[in-house]
């Protein structure tokens, strides 16, 4: 029986087949259970975090800083307090954790995971655009300077990603700020947008994006230079394998060896190092966002240290874990979609 | 002779270009309490003088009249202490647990992966900020913190070379002669990982030395210490006026983060014998 | 009978830092449609390397390739432009390779694979490319099919890794196949079927076959015409049941009695000594050194390749003459 497949670009013609493999859904099932056991660990981390900070468990749960209401104090030592054993104290704070009962902020006078949660999109917006230049930059300059190992191309993008590879963030920030802002004032230099001005719709996310220039460069930097370095070195290590070789006897072009066989496969270790990256990039942000006033959770943190504020951190802190663990549990299955020995297993 | 690794780090003159950089930081950092003797945060000169205006301070002076150049100096003792022995610390326990999961495998190895995939999922910058803000600023704690942070990236890399030596015959004869698993592991596993190590270690410098960079800008630094990046954290304030406060204790950590990259670059070459087909 | 191809002089040498180091000298090579003809050699006699450098697969990067004349079909190559080879390769000369497992793309599928090859050559696009995937695939006894365009290459064994390589290289229908090596990496059994299935297809599309192996057995049941390879140069060639039965070149005998067969009892004889690196070629002869027939010319000068009705070796001191 003859099969509808088309010649457009693979994920078209894969994807059915992806969809209908079961195998796709157990490596998802497996996922997912091997991170249940992180997570465990990601709550007793935490929990033993709160009872290392000063002051007990509970006074910080309810925000000591501002002076808690007594009625609500004796209600949370009730649930997570003092009276009970350790292993009980664990379990309810992890029943509290799931549920996204992160405390009270008194100095915000807000529940921690209100204000966790108003944060995050500008933090979403930042790390994921971030990436998206990241990675884009990084293949774009990778395959370059892989075309002609040891030529001027290579040679220039091989000092440049050293450079950014070597510079730490939150001055590379500044300094940015300094020639951008101050000295040729093209772009604001910290906020999200501009307050003063009543702008909406399309001006509104111009404006949004003016803000965002400097922070994605700024983070972004870094992190290209290593997904350069990284697609370089494995278009150049793939080059040697023999399907190349058949591509080439088949009667295709070097571009499109490059980029429809060579390219394909590279791909897949960039994919593994994002997901094992992502976790700096978010403690990456949080120097970037104080940098540039930029209203996340990275900005977020920085009061709470200053704040000393310990439940605003530990909710930030569990938050991003399970981000972490959430983006890593997408990478393995966009790795199984683009690599099909995967799914055997 | 022309194959041995000293020879061949002799020749990449990017990596002796970094070696000597390193040289000439340290010789800095070693050399400060004569160069510039007394305290890097008393002050001692007028308020904002831009490098070159003063002579005898060379790099210029902060918001309260520190000497900038006394900072950098100072700074450098403990950007490099924290930097190393951080990453010493995380080496060590790093390999233990990669030397013992590999060594062992099953149990071992599932329930040492378990924790070294919860330390690399936890954001690690994040992690060391709360370390500080529970446990307190003191030096300490800031090189406890970033080795806390940077040992599941060696402990992994480790597994991963014992994992394959385990199966190679000059293992399997050692324990077919009776040899301990200690003495197995000391004296048979780990000298034949050393390259990758050794490697890996220098890039863990680097990345401790950013991140104490980035603690101390944010604030979380000794306070009674000067490093460069609370003095970039302090010159911030006046960024508008004299970028230079925040320019050049920048510039020292982009040399020394550089230089670093450059000798484990070097060393990476150098250790590699596999022969590069045409 | 046409001639699918003819090479004259082709000389390829290796760029290295020591200079440029020969790996194929001088060799002539002339394959007619319907024919099959045998190259062979140890590992290192540069049979390999003839076979990419008549498709220009090595990049000039690495390796400089000259020829006094390459044709393929009626259309002269010697100093073709990169474009025009590939217009040559997968259409008008098909090329399979030694390790099917490694020489297709794990991440694509076979159908992918094999539409990509009648695309580029816009023999077919797009369901009519699928099926026609479909049909070389049964065309190389593949069985089920239609199932096997959506696989992957891990999940077929060599056998069938090797049929797909073959559909691969015939989907054009080329004049010319070049086989470096199709059987080395297979099972017994699977080799016998595999060449029975090449040599159908030849008779079916009248192709000119380049066998490149180093298994005198296979030549013997496969080819029509053998040319045998040392050190980068061709020694002998001729009617496989000629060069068999009656070698004229030492090497040729040499390597005659070194295979084992249903007759020989005992210790197999062995050439003594080693085939000579690229670098390290001795003045004359290069199989002097390990010659029992060397003479002392042998040593001093080149034999050059010479004999009637194309019945040739490159011997001062042949078995027999020429």
């Amino acid at each position: 029986m003859a099969r509808m497949g088309c010649t457009a670009t693979w994920p078209a013609s894969a994807l059915p087949d992806i969809v209908k493999n079961s195998r796709i859904w157990r490596l998802l099932l497996s996922r997912l259970g091997r991170s249940a056991v992180i997570v465990a660990g990601i709550l007793v981390v935490n929990f033993s975090l709160l009872h290392l900070a000063p002051g007990d468990a509970v006074s910080v749960l309810a925000g000591e800083s501002g002076g808690a209401d007594k009625e609500y104090v004796d209600r949370l030592r009730e649930t997570y307090g003092l009276g009970r054993s350790l292993p009980e104290q664990l379990i309810a704070y992890a029943k509290g954790l799931l549920r996204f009962d992160l405390g009270w902020s008194f100095r915000n006078n807000t529940s921690v995971s209100e204000l966790i949660w108003s944060r995050v999109p500008a933090t979403l917006l930042l790390v994921g655009a971030s990436v998206s230049v990241a990675v884009f930059i990084g293949v774009v300059l990778g395959v370059a300077s892989s075309r002609r190992p040891n030529s001027a191309t290579d040679n220039v993008i091989s000092v440049v990603s050293l450079l950014a590879y070597a510079t730490p963030a939150f001055w590379l920030g500044l300094m940015l700020i300094v020639l951008f802002s101050l000295k040729l004032g093209w772009l604001p230099a910290g906020g999200f947008r501009s307050a003063d001005l009543d702008l909406r719709g399309f001006a509104a996310a111009v404006d949004i994006a003016r803000h965002a220039v400097l922070p994605i460069l700024t983070l972004s930097m870094f992190y290209s230079a290593i997904y350069a370095r990284l697609t370089r070195a494995s278009m150049l290590e793939l080059a040697q394998f023999d399907y190349v070789r058949t591509a080439y006897a088949k009667g295709l072009s070097e571009r499109a060896v490059r980029y429809r066989h060579v390219l394909r496969n590279a791909l897949l270790p960039l994919a593994t190092l994002l997901g094992i990256q992502f976790g700096s990039l978010l403690g990456g942000a949080i120097v970037i966002e104080m940098v540039f006033s930029w209203p996340g959770l990275g900005r977020l943190a920085f009061e709470a240290i200053m704040a000393r504020d310990m439940n605003v951190l530990l909710g930030i802190l569990f938050l991003s874990s399970l981000l972490v663990v959430f983006i890593n549990i997408a990478v393995d299955m966009v790795y199984a979609i683009l690599d099909p020995r995967i799914r055997a297993h | 002779m022309t194959n041995s690794f000293f020879y061949r780090l002799a020749c990449r003159p990017a990596a002796l270009l970094g070696m000597l950089v390193l040289l000439a930081m340290a010789l800095g950092a070693i050399l400060a309490p004569w160069l510039y003797p007394g305290d890097p945060m008393s002050m001692v000169g007028g308020v904002l003088l831009r490098p070159g205006e003063d002579p005898t301070f060379p790099f210029g002076t902060d918001q309260m009249g520190r000497d900038l150049a006394a900072e950098v100096f100072h700074g450098a003792r403990i950007t490099l202490l924290v930097g190393i022995v951080s990453a010493f610390a995380a080496t060590g326990f790093g390999v233990l647990v990669g030397a013992i999961a590999g060594f062992y495998g099953d149990m071992v190895d599932g329930v040492l992966m378990r924790l070294t995939e919860l330390f690399q999922t936890i954001p690690g910058f994040l992690l060391a900020i709360v370390f500080i803000v529970i446990l307190g600023s003191s030096i300490g704690v800031i090189v406890f913190s970033i080795a806390a942070i940077s040992w599941p990236a060696i402990a992994r890399m480790v597994r991963a070379e014992f994992l394959s030596l385990k199966s190679r015959d000059f293992v399997q004869s050692s324990r077919v002669i009776g040899m301990s698993d200690a003495r197995i592991i000391l004296t048979q596993m780990l000298p034949n990982c050393m390259a990758p190590i050794v490697v890996t270690s220098s890039i863990t410098v680097a990345t401790a030395i950013l991140t104490e960079a980035g603690l101390s800008f944010l604030g979380l630094g000794d306070p009674n210490l000067v490093s460069w990046g609370s003095v970039i954290g302090v010159g911030r304030e006046s960024l508008r006026t004299s970028a230079y406060l925040t320019l050049i204790p920048g510039l020292a950590i982009l040399l020394t983060v550089l230089a670093i990259n450059l000798l484990g670059e070097g060393l990476n070459d150098a250790m590699n014998t596999r022969l590069r087909v045409a | 009978m046409s001639v699918v191809l003819q090479v004259e002089g082709l000389c390829t040498s290796f760029k290295t830092r020591r200079g440029l180091l020969p790996a194929v000298h001088n060799v002539d090579l002339r394959i007619e449609a319907g024919e099959t003809l045998a190259l062979v050699g140890e590992s290192g006699s540069g049979k390999s390397v003839t076979a990419l450098s008549i498709l220009r697969l090595i990049s000039p990067d690495h390796a400089q390739i000259k020829a006094r004349s390459l044709r393929i079909g009626d259309e002269e190559l010697c100093s073709a432009t990169p474009p025009m080879m590939r217009a040559v390769r997968g259409k008008k000369a098909g090329m399979i390779f030694q390790d099917p497992a490694t020489s297709l793309n794990p991440v694509l599928s076979i159908g992918r694979q094999i539409v990509e090859a009648l695309e580029v050559h816009a023999v077919a696009r797009g369901k009519a490319a699928w099926d026609h995937a479909q049909a070389l695939l049964e065309r190389v006894r593949v069985p089920d099919a239609g199932r096997r365009l959506h696989d992957f290459p891990h999940q077929l064994s060599g056998g069938m890794n090797q049929r797909v390589m073959i559909a691969l290289a015939i989907a054009c229908s080329p004049r010319l196949l070049i086989a470096d090596e199709p059987t080395t990496a297979l099972d017994v059994t699977i080799q016998a079927q595999i060449l029975r299935l090449i040599r159908e297809l030849q008779d079916e599309i009248g192709m000119g076959v380049l066998l490149i192996t180093h298994d005198l057995a296979v030549v013997a049941r496969n080819a029509d015409r053998v040319a045998v390879m040392y050190a980068g140069r061709k020694v002998e060639e001729g009617r496989v049941a000629d060069v068999l039965r009656t070698p004229l070149h030492p090497y040729t005998a040499g390597l005659l009695a070194a295979t084992p067969d249903e007759r020989s009892n005992g210790r197999l004889a062995e050439i003594p000594g080693l085939v000579p690196g690229l670098a390290e070629m001795p003045p004359g002869c290069p199989f002097a050194p390990r010659c029992t027939r060397a003479l002392d010319v042998c040593s001093g000068a080149m034999p050059t390749i010479s004999g009637s009705s194309g019945r040739l070796a490159a011997c001062f001191n042949p078995i027999a003459p020429c």
